[in-house]
């Protein structure tokens, strides 16, 4: 048993005890006691995180993923930059496409969620690697703060830097939203230096991106992600929306 | 310390000096319901959904005893006047 259960047990039991002392004796000091140990048995579980995973074991996992990824992708020779699909017909979560060639095309209608690899198209352009999942649990929790669908772009920002703000894993996001063009700006929590996140980024910026395809409407292409004074910096281009595409 | 553990310790003192230094159970339980309202308001940034979800049974019983606190005065002040 944890030891919050333990402690708000406690807490309740003797606070229990007091304000009963309190109530029969006619004492409102231990009835203030009492009441004031019951209201702690029900916040301290509330407060209290269930459990944590160290920093540095977070770095060794985020590092081994990366090194996946990359390998990943050198293996399949996917040269573009990640493409991030808002959501649409066939893939109502949206999702993150990865491309063959960098001078990409896409084919969003033969894209679906159950397909990872793209080949089965004319042109070795519309090639590439589809993740449909990358990012999408933060998505869900931005949205979860939100208490509804991320519609905006400031709302990205709000909902983006509160949830990552609350998981330790970012400090801030600020979002500049462009004519025909995006850049973020995320400082992370973690340790965290930009290799191949254009081609396969964390699931942080992967969210962020992902909420900025979302709210906004429109496919994005990540352009760079990179370090820079305040964090790390990620710009993107707007393609315009998913039908244009098809 | 965690952000989670700094509000904790706030609301526990916030709780226990009103406990401790106020003689009357009515402006304990108001008491409480600030301390309460203002920790989930600075610290909501911090808080994830599930967290807030789980506060909201305890500020609704405090605000209804707030409620009963204010008409039991108020019914107080007004039998007091009609006498």
């Amino acid at each position: 048993m944890e030891a919050k259960y333990i402690s708000s047990a406690l807490l309740a039991l003797s606070g229990g005890i007091l304000a009963a002392w309190g109530f029969i004796h006619g004492e409102a000091a231990y009835i203030n006691l009492g009441l004031a140990a019951l209201f702690l048995a029900a916040i301290v579980p509330v407060f209290k995180s269930p459990s944590y995973v160290k920093r540095d074991s977070l770095n060794i996992m985020v590092k081994s993923q990366r090194n996946l990824a990359t390998s990943l992708l050198d293996g399949l020779a996917l040269e573009g930059k990640s493409v991030y699909l808002p959501p649409y017909e066939n893939l109502p979560e949206g999702g993150v496409f990865i491309p063959l060639r960098e001078d990409f095309d896409l084919d969003p209608a033969r894209f679906d969620e159950g397909s990872i690899f793209v080949t089965d198209v004319p042109d070795e352009r519309k090639m590439g690697l589809l993740l449909p999942t990358l990012g999408k649990e933060l998505v869900e929790k931005y949205e979860e703060h939100l208490e509804g669908p991320l519609t905006s772009i400031p709302e990205v920002e709000s909902a983006a830097g509160s949830v990552l703000k609350s998981l330790n894993l970012a400090r801030r996001v600020y979002i500049e939203d462009g004519e025909g063009e995006v850049m973020a700006i995320v400082t992370p929590d973690f340790e965290c230096s930009p290799v191949n996140c254009e081609r396969f980024p964390c699931p942080v910026c992967a969210s962020i991106l992902r909420g900025i395809a979302k709210a906004s409407g429109e496919v994005i292409v990540v352009e760079s992600i990179s370090r820079g004074k305040a964090g790390v910096e990620i710009k993107a281009r707007k393609m315009g929306r998913v039908e244009e595409w098809m | 310390m965690d952000v989670e553990d700094y509000m904790l310790l706030f609301l526990a003192l916030w709780i226990l000096l009103s406990a401790i230094l106020v003689g009357s159970v009515d402006v304990f339980l108001t008491l409480t319901l600030i301390g309460i309202l203002i920790t989930l308001e600075v610290g909501s940034l911090f808080l994830d959904r599930e967290q807030k979800e789980g506060m909201k049974p305890l500020v609704e019983l405090l605000i209804l005893l707030f409620t009963i606190i204010v008409l039991k005065k108020v019914y107080e002040v007004l039998s007091g006047g009609a006498s």
